[in-house]
């Protein structure tokens, strides 16, 4: 009955239209929504709810509601509006958002709050303030004043990678080379470049260096415990000790090379085969350097010379420096 | 004369006392009826009262074993056999070895029971051997003073060989020429704590000139190929049996050995100081001197006993029969039976240069002194532990101590040392001096652990055993470089009738030299690890100095490396 009764009001109310207008548009709105001021083609028709009378054709209906300070709710939507028919729209709005005025006073506030930062130096705010500048965000368009900004930005990038540079990292010493020869937050310097490049080259050479020694001990640190367990594994000093120790000599032992092939030792026969030549030449120089390096001026020592004259062309002679 | 009388000087004349001519075997040739002029001379220049000697004696034997009929014109091996039949058998004064001769030949040969066999045998071959005074120097010496015979001997070989033994190329013949020995010395190498050398050792050093014109300087310098010639027990076991020393049940020979061996072996080896006395000698005296010892060398073997017929005895006794000079000097007229005893003495004497020691400094300098190593080690010990953050050693004895991978470990660790070795060549040949002293240690006790094994394995009575387990490529391997060297060890040293000439010494064997090829130290070494006794706490320790050694050798040429 209500229904009927409300269907019936609304065709009255066609009927009632002016003679210019076409159509009606009935805009509806939730009831906590009431006030929401309705636009029909960017006009102000009323405030919701609101009938409006429109002509045929497309309109663009959008519905605005200040929640507070600087946001506003929206609806935004594009009708079909055919001749002499009434169109019903309900408005839904949107979540509360910044209105373009309270856009823009928060662009201008950040816009103060980077020059601020700016002029204390920091320059990630003289990067943005010359964004800002350039585009006119939060303050006048100024490609001049941005390029000043973007300048100086550069100059204190350079700065701190100087510092940087200074304090080892290899990083900013190329980057102060390419600066020095791009004139890039600095004076144009090749100098200044190559004296970075060279800089750089040998931090990279210590680098490589420390990371190798590095690297070494790591290995030695391994070696180490490789060693030990060959060590733990052989125990050279079971009863070898005694016999090492010079004071305690065999006799026989200079008569025991003797004993078993020539030139096979008893080390050929447990261990791997040694060279003849090599044990020979080992020989050779072991009974030749003491007194060669001892007492340069003995017979032992000439000797050697004239043995190394004979023989300079022998791969791997001996080669003695005599005591200081 | 009888009848008897010309045969025998017919007999002589036929063929005994002629020039033999030996062929390329050494046996030899009945002299052709063709040489009858040249006999006949040879016979006119022997000695006329040792002719009439011979013949009496002839004389008398003939009449007891011969019959003039049997004697044809023998031929030279059949006439030698009858003049040392002769010889033998005779009772005449003038043709029986006299006291002179018996410390000759007792230097010549050692112990000689049947001195009147030996006599006659070195007769029979004076008068028949064109050679025999190259061959036998001491001989024919004796016999020219003796019978006042001319020396009549073609000219000797350039060069005598000397049969020179070294560890790693076993024994090897040297040939010398007697010319290029530029001076003898006495050596003396002082007292070490063995028994066996409780007075130092004495032998004769042969300074050898380079080939070629060379001043005395070059010679003296040219330590590598001076020989020394001494007097030593052939110990032909695996450890010294003391009182097989004392008894004189070892044999002794000359042995001959590169200087640097010796020296090596006392200098670094044992730490022992080495003398080098010029003997006064002139040209003729020392190439005959040469040539005596090298018959000496190769004939020599008499017994050895520590404290009565050692090293100094009997070189006294040799250098008495050689040099005249050295016979009659007053100070030689003692028997000095300490090898120290016996170089003071000489170097007190007019025989030797004695000033040349008066300054141990200057003679270390020109050669006639060399100094104990030790001192050197120490030096080298003190510069290696200056330049260590933390050495783990005090002395050489603690250096050793220390395992030799650990040595090494500790070099690489001392990032400061490591790079003072890479720059400072002096502290680096300091460092190498330690291991390569470490090195030639170990290697001695290496050889004595090894002789220990093989002792105690006693191979030589498992030969069949052992071959059984072996292939044949590895079975004779083994047999050739193994078992022969040990049975050569064993045995007395083979001896020569004198000086040999190239025909008389034995090439070096095939299998000597082919013990030295890679491929059959491999084959060896794989055979004793097959028949190992790799249980055995001796095969234990054995490896652990072979270890050491290795080990030590590895360290060594990283060292040099640097």
């Amino acid at each position: 009955m209500k229904k009927n009764f409300i269907v019936s009001g609304f065709l009255l109310l066609i009927a009632a239209l002016p003679a210019f207008a076409d159509s009606i548009v009935r805009v509806q709105c939730e009831e906590d929504d009431f006030g929401t001021e309705i636009y029909i083609n960017g006009k102000f028709v009323g405030e919701c709810p609101v009938d409006a009378p429109v002509k045929a054709g497309t309109v663009q209906l959008r519905a605005r509601k200040i929640v507070e300070d600087d946001h506003e709710k929206l609806f935004e939507k594009k009708l079909r509006v055919v001749d002499g028919a009434a169109q019903r729209v309900e408005v839904v709005l949107t979540a509360p958002q910044l209105t373009e005025e309270g856009k823009h006073k928060n662009e201008v506030a950040e816009a103060s709050a980077q020059l601020r930062d700016a002029e204390r130096g920091n320059i990630a705010a003289m990067e943005k303030i010359a964004e800002y500048l350039e585009r006119g965000m939060g303050v006048k368009k100024n490609p001049s004043e941005a390029k000043l900004w973007r300048s100086k930005a550069e100059a204190a990038i350079a700065q701190e990678q100087l510092r940087a540079a200074n304090a080892g990292d290899i990083n900013a010493m190329e980057n102060m080379a390419a600066r020095y020869d791009a004139g890039q937050g600095v004076s144009k310097d090749p100098s200044q470049a190559q004296v970075w490049r060279e800089t750089a080259e040998a931090a990279k050479r210590e680098t490589r260096a420390q990371e190798q020694a590095v690297k070494r001990k790591k290995l030695a640190q391994e070696q180490a415990r490789i060693n030990q367990n060959r060590i733990d594994q052989i125990s050279f000093f079971e009863g070898t000790e005694f016999a090492l120790n010079p004071k305690n000599d065999n006799p026989v032992a200079s008569t025991l090379g003797l004993l078993l092939c020539p030139a096979m030792l008893a080390g050929d026969l447990i261990s791997a085969p040694f060279k003849t030549t090599q044990i020979n030449n080992i020989k050779s120089e072991a009974a030749l350097r003491p007194s060669t390096w001892g007492k340069p001026d003995s017979m032992i020592a000439r000797a050697y010379l004239q043995h190394k004259a004979d023989t300079s062309t022998v791969e791997g002679s001996l080669v003695v420096v005599a005591a200081k | 004369m009888n009848r008897l009388a010309v045969v025998l000087i017919a007999m002589l004349l036929t063929g005994c006392v002629a020039t033999i001519k030996r062929d390329t075997t050494g046996e030899t040739s009945p002299i052709s009826m063709g040489n009858w002029q040249t006999l006949t001379a040879t016979l006119r220049d022997a000695p006329v009262e040792l002719r009439h000697a011979i013949m009496q004696a002839g004389e008398a034997r003939l009449g007891d074993s011969y019959h003039a009929e049997s004697l044809n014109v023998p031929n030279s091996q059949e006439c030698q056999a009858v003049l040392v039949d002769i010889l033998t058998h005779t009772r005449s004064q003038t043709l029986l070895p006299d006291a002179a001769f018996a410390s000759m030949n007792k230097v010549v040969i050692g112990e000689s029971p049947q001195l009147q066999q030996t006599y006659a045998s070195a007769l029979a071959n004076y008068l028949t051997q064109s050679d025999f005074s190259c061959r036998h120097p001491l001989y024919a010496g004796y016999f020219q003073r003796r019978y006042a015979s001319a020396n009549t001997a073609t000219p000797c070989p350039a060069e005598a060989p000397f049969s020179v033994a070294s560890r790693y190329d076993g024994a090897q013949a040297v040939w010398l020429e007697p010319k290029r020995v530029s001076s003898i010395h006495l050596l003396f190498a002082s007292k070490s704590e063995s028994m066996a050398s409780r007075f130092g050792h004495v032998a004769l050093r042969l300074v050898v000139c380079p080939e070629g014109k060379a001043t005395a300087a070059e010679c003296d310098a040219n330590l590598l190929e001076h020989l020394v010639l001494g007097f030593r027990a052939h110990i032909d076991e695996l450890s010294l049996n003391t009182l097989k020393a004392l008894n004189g049940e070892y044999k002794a020979y000359l042995f001959a050995n590169r200087f640097m061996d010796v020296y090596e072996e006392y200098a670094i080896g044992e730490f022992r100081e080495v003398y080098s006395l010029p003997l006064r000698l002139d040209d003729a005296q020392r190439e005959l001197m040469v040539r005596q010892l090298a018959d000496i060398h190769w004939r020599y073997a008499g017994k050895y006993s520590f404290f009565t017929q050692n090293c100094a005895t009997i070189l006294q006794d040799a250098l008495r029969v050689s040099w005249p000079e050295f016979a009659t000097n007053d100070k030689m007229k003692s028997n000095y039976f300490r090898p120290d005893s016996l170089f003071e003495a000489v170097k007190s004497s007019s025989l030797a240069e004695g000033d040349k020691l008066a300054s141990l400094d200057v003679a270390e300098r020109e050669g006639y002194f060399f100094s104990s190593a030790r001192q050197f080690y120490d030096r080298a010990l003190t510069e290696v532990r200056n330049a260590m953050k933390a050495p783990t050693f005090s002395d050489i004895e603690s250096y050793l101590q220390i395992d030799p991978i650990k040595r090494q470990q500790e070099r690489s660790e001392d990032r400061q040392f490591s790079e003072r070795l890479a720059a400072d060549q002096h502290v680096r040949e300091a460092q190498i001096m330690l291991e390569e002293y470490a090195t030639l240690r170990s290697e001695r006790l290496m050889m004595i652990e090894g002789a220990k094994y093989f002792e105690q394995q006693d191979f030589l009575s498992r030969t069949e055993s052992i071959r059984a387990q072996l292939d044949a490529e590895h079975g004779k391997v083994f047999e050739d470089c193994l078992l022969a060297p040990i049975r050569q060890h064993y045995n007395p040293i083979q001896r020569l009738n004198g000086i040999p000439d190239k025909s008389d010494i034995p090439a070096p064997s095939v299998e000597t030299s082919l013990c030295q090829s890679k491929k059959n130290k491999q084959l060896l070494h794989e055979a004793i690890a097959v028949i190992k006794d790799a249980k055995s706490e001796q095969w234990q320790r054995l490896n652990e100095i072979t270890r050491y050694w290795a080990e030590s050798i590895a360290g060594l040429n990283l060292l040099k490396q640097l």
